[in-house]
């Protein structure tokens, strides 16, 4: 079977790959279906953007790495261990604000202590339901860390989890995808990386649970 | 019985054939809108389990095009997105027969194959 090189220090065959790929869109699909429930809204999303980046590429693929965003970053834990940031644009996340504070879009144009406790709470429903979804993928137990959030320029976030990063791999899994919350479009963009044990573990899951072919065969 | 899985994942497509793979079924792949419809036409399947979320035209088209050419087909659509009412309301006013969510379990897509295979139970 053809392997690919992704830049993970773990070679992945194209079907393991596909596998981690189909992972990151059901996990966001998920985080959408909560997001609808929590803001108490429809809301459709788009077809997500699926690949793996290189870390030195990552704030290009973001917008740029002055380009000011509001970074959600915890630390996966359990059976598997990670890192996993959710990013939106400032506008984005500042009407997600607006509509979970049922507040006129354009309202929020900086987060004050309840706008920024609105948005950790967010945070929570997003990274669990993500990660809720992996797990019973997984058949696996995968906790989060409580997460930070942080409004700052792409690059400033990336750097403060680059060390994480250079230790367990050199490329993320990306998942950009943009919601429409009643006619009202928000993008959004999600990185996951397990180091490289938890990488070779969950591909192990994958086999021995969805019966994918050996990598060789 | 013949099973048509739609999906532009082969990961999903193999771990739904896998789940079936005792079943004494026989399965067929699509990846887009265009091989679903020519498989449709080519095999006549029993049942059909359709992605909502797919590049080009999503299930949900393609689930209008199946319907269109044989309004009998049995059609699940497969989607991560619980909450996309506007999909699931397209879905079912263009003839879908279920939902299931993903993640999914084993179990859930046998249960689906024996509610096609034994509609009277």
């Amino acid at each position: 079977m053809e392997e690919k090189e992704t830049g993970q220090k773990v070679k992945l065959t194209s079907l393991e790959l596909d596998a981690l790929k189909e992972m990151g869109n059901i996990g966001t699909g998920n985080a959408a279906t909560s997001l609808s429930k929590f803001i108490n809204k429809n809301v459709d999303m788009n077809f997500p953007e699926t690949k793996f980046v290189h870390v030195s590429k990552f704030s290009e693929t973001v917008g740029g790495p002055e380009k000011m965003v509001v970074g959600i970053y915890l630390q996966i834990s359990g059976e598997v261990h990670g890192e996993a940031m959710f990013l939106f644009p400032e506008k984005g996340a500042y009407e997600l604000i607006d509509l979970i504070l049922s507040k006129p879009l354009g309202t929020t144009k900086r987060m004050d202590d309840m706008d920024k406790s609105a948005f950790m709470e967010l945070s929570n429903i997003l990274t669990g339901s993500f990660l809720n979804a992996l797990g019973n993928m997984l058949e696996a137990k995968i906790l989060p860390s409580v997460p930070h959030v942080a409004a700052d320029m792409a690059q400033t976030l990336l750097d403060f989890i680059l060390i994480k990063i250079s230790k367990c791999a050199d490329t993320l899994l990306y998942v950009k995808t943009g919601v429409n919350v009643e006619g009202h479009k928000i993008d959004g963009e999600f990185t996951v990386l397990f180091d490289q044990d938890s990488l070779k573990k969950i591909i192990s899951k994958m086999h021995d649970k969805y019966g994918l072919e050996s990598p060789g065969a | 019985m013949k099973i048509l899985i739609v999906d532009d994942s082969a990961f999903m497509r193999t771990m739904i054939k896998n789940v079936l793979k005792d079943g004494n079924h026989e399965i067929f792949e699509a990846g887009n809108f265009d091989e679903a419809v020519k498989a449709f036409k080519e095999n006549k399947p029993a049942l059909i389990f359709l992605d909502v979320i797919m590049p080009g035209k999503n299930g949900v088209e393609t689930l209008k095009e199946i319907k269109n050419i044989d309004k009998e087909a049995h059609v699940v659509m497969c989607t991560s997105i619980g909450g996309q009412q506007k999909i699931i309301d397209e879905s079912v006013s263009a003839g879908a027969d279920d939902f299931i969510i993903k993640p999914f379990k084993a179990e859930d897509i046998q249960k689906v194959v024996n509610n096609i295979a034994n509609p009277a139970k």
